[in-house]
């Protein structure tokens, strides 16, 4: 926190002082937003991964898909808000659970284990699936209808919107606690990621298992597109969102629930940071080499799978 | 017997070939190349369909001297590759007199070198690049570029507004390195300053970081030189962190979305537009409106009204002399006075450049409201 406020301090402007506060106060929000959606993507990756061991590429393009879908139900069909969310949620889940059965499960029955192909094979589904949502909504930029106001609160404003975002992260965050913990499924899935074999002796079906894995994340990522979409707005390519993901469920420890958001919170705030403090144009390039060193000191991530 | 079939197939498809081409003696076939696919899909497609609303009103009418116009379609997709192939095509196979290049900058600028090879007149309709018509008699355009975008709004923004301080929010591509290059310039000519340049990347979509780097300027106004998704998220950003800076534009900023996108930080935006329907007063553009509104229920966008143009000033040079390539080469330079449906081409100049009217126009409501025309010359 130091180093943000003395540079701060030496710009150029100090009457200007508080209004840039105000700013970076906002921009650490805004930062927070963002890295709960990066851990909702980054939620999906690891929760694949610890129940099939396979590196999901294609799990960022829900947020195309759930912003996509969630557009078409709320602003073209004129439905409320939580119908879209909800049908955005199903798509998202169905597709991911579709592609699981018809592309990733064949794959690995013949493999025997998530090998190389089928991490391809899920690169390969990126491409397909962002052509897909292009083919069908176009390349225009769609709004959602503008929900969020400006906050003032003592010298500091913010915009409801990101608090939203944060608080469905967090609500969402505990109805997963409660399938994973409080469900029997949840638990087959559990019991499945810490060892398959002796799991399947104990009579729970890694194909039942899988599906349910991939629907979850399928609707954690479109919960996560329809939030980026809030933000932003819905387009074929906010896939792009998923490769940070991807780095916050590494940092996080990848295969650990708690990781990936903690992850995602990490890179959402320190990537703003870098920005303002260090330089816009090179802060991608930046958030990657602190991500590289992390990773060379601690390869597990922060937290343990 | 392989080789027998190929034969075969191969003097089969030259019959067809010339039997089209003598059923076709009757008609004038105009090519038209631009991109109709892909992410730039809203610049080609919108373009043909204006054109392809014009041929209909001139065959209704009759054609031009009793010949009915065809038009020959083909995607370029916006690849520099694909535009020389379907140049090519258009041509040698489909023999055109004239191509309608409904593309982007970089495509028109390599199509066009193909065009001048052959020595086809092409005309394109939005590409703001002010390089690509240089140095090539046969590449015309029909709108002003980057410079007769750029000037007017530097102009308007000091001279009228009384600014003298300004942050430019330069996208980072062709497009906007040339706004940001032709604003700039003409700030300083006019003794303006401009504090900062925060150069973005085309792909992002977070820019608070460089807002607060250029509010950090105080400066007068920040001007957007994107297309209208990121100067959409732009201005709606600047909202968000409560950043009231003018915010100057140009004509990417006419599109619906941007004002979707924006919200309402976007009310009192200024900016520069080669077109705005309901302003060019001439018959031919009311008449287009009127048509357009009754046809698809909206009104027409700039890409609509451009691509209309580059295929009526074709026709108009037809109209002037012999349906021959050599011919229309030499009209369209002849041309003046051109009341097209997007403005005036006063006349295009011996770069292919046109002189015509750009204005000057500001949000209000959910309305744009137009506040002074600029005559460009480029």
């Amino acid at each position: 926190m130091n180093r943000p406020l003395r540079v701060l301090q030496t710009g150029r402007d100090r009457a200007n002082l508080s209004e840039r506060q105000d700013m970076l106060f906002a921009i650490i929000v805004n930062g927070i937003a963002l890295g709960c959606i990066y851990g909702l993507v980054a939620l999906g990756f690891s929760l694949i991964f610890r129940a099939m061991g396979l590196l999901n590429f294609a799990q960022s393009e829900m947020l195309s898909l759930g912003a996509l879908v969630g557009f078409s139900v709320i602003v073209t069909l004129g439905q409320p808000y939580i119908v879209g969310v909800v049908v955005a949620v199903i798509v998202g889940g169905g597709v991911s659970l579709a592609i699981e059965r018809l592309v990733y499960a064949p794959i690995r029955m013949k493999e025997g284990v998530a090998s190389s192909r089928s991490v391809f094979a899920t690169i390969a589904m990126l491409i397909i699936i962002s052509n897909g949502a292009k083919a069908i909504w176009g390349s225009d930029a769609f709004s959602y209808p503008q929900v969020g106001s400006v906050l003032k609160w003592g010298g500091f404003s913010v915009s409801t919107t990101y608090l939203l975002v944060i608080a469905v992260t967090a609500v969402v965050m505990v109805g997963l606690n409660l399938i994973l913990f409080r469900t029997n499924m949840g638990l087959a899935m559990r019991a499945y990621a810490d060892d398959a074999s002796t799991a399947s002796l104990m009579g729970i079906e890694g194909v039942k298992v899988a599906g349910a894995t991939s629907f979850l994340a399928g609707a954690l990522g479109a919960v996560g597109g329809v939030l980026l979409a809030q933000i932003y707005y819905a387009a074929y390519d906010l896939g792009s969102f998923g490769l940070k993901a991807f780095a916050a469920a590494i940092l996080g420890g990848f295969g650990s629930i708690i990781g990936a958001v903690v992850g995602g919170l990490i890179i959402g705030v320190f990537e703003n940071l870098v920005a303002i403090t260090i330089s816009t144009a090179y802060k991608d390039a930046i958030v990657f080499m602190v991500f590289i060193a992390v990773l060379l000191f601690k390869p597990s991530g922060i937290f343990k799978a | 017997m392989r080789k027998g079939m190929l034969v075969l197939v191969i003097s089969l498809c030259a019959c067809l070939a010339a039997g089209t081409a003598a059923m076709a003696a009757d008609e004038i076939k105009i090519g038209v190349q631009g991109v109709l696919s892909g992410v730039a899909a809203a610049i080609g497609d919108k373009a043909r369909e204006g054109a392809e609303l014009l041929v209909e009103q001139v065959n209704k009418a009759g054609g031009i001297k009793g010949k009915k116009i065809k038009l020959v379609v083909i995607d370029d997709k916006a690849d520099p590759n694909d535009a020389v192939e379907a140049a090519r095509r258009l041509i040698e196979a489909d023999k055109v007199i004239a191509i309608a290049n409904l593309g982007t900058s970089t495509t028109f600028s390599a199509a066009s070198r193909v065009a001048k090879r052959y020595k086809i007149p092409m005309v394109g309709h939005i590409q703001s690049n002010p390089k690509i018509t240089k140095g090539n008699p046969y590449a015309f355009r029909a709108c002003v570029t980057a410079l007769g975008l750029a000037y007017p709004i530097a102009d308007y923004a000091v001279k009228e507004m009384g600014l003298k301080k300004f942050a430019i929010m330069n996208r980072n591509d062709g497009y906007g390195n040339s706004i940001t290059e032709y604003f700039a310039k003409k700030v300083k000519e006019l003794g303006g300053v401009v504090a900062t340049i925060q150069s973005y990347g085309p792909a992002e979509k977070e820019y608070k970081a460089y807002l607060i780097k250029a509010q950090a300027e105080k400066p007068d106004a920040i001007m957007l030189t994107g297309y209208f998704a990121d100067c959409g998220l732009i201005t709606k950003q600047m909202g968000e962190l409560g950043i009231k800076s003018q915010i100057l534009g140009q004509n990417t900023m006419t599109a619906p979305s941007y004002r979707k996108i924006a919200g309402s930080a976007c009310q009192g935006a200024v900016f520069s537009a080669n077109y705005l329907p309901g302003v060019v007063k001439t018959k031919a553009a009311e008449n287009f409106l009127k048509t357009w509104r009754e046809k698809y229920g909206k009104d027409p966008e700039v890409y609509a009204a451009h691509g209309y143009d580059a295929v009526a000033v074709i026709l108009e040079a037809i109209r002037m002399g012999e349906p021959t390539p050599a011919a229309i080469q030499k009209n369209l330079l002849a041309v003046k006075n051109f009341e097209g449906v997007s403005g005036t081409i006063k006349s295009f100049s011996a770069d292919g450049d046109v002189e015509k009217d750009v204005v000057i126009v500001k949000i209000e409501g959910d309305k744009l409201v137009p506040l002074k025309t600029y005559l460009v010359k480029d």
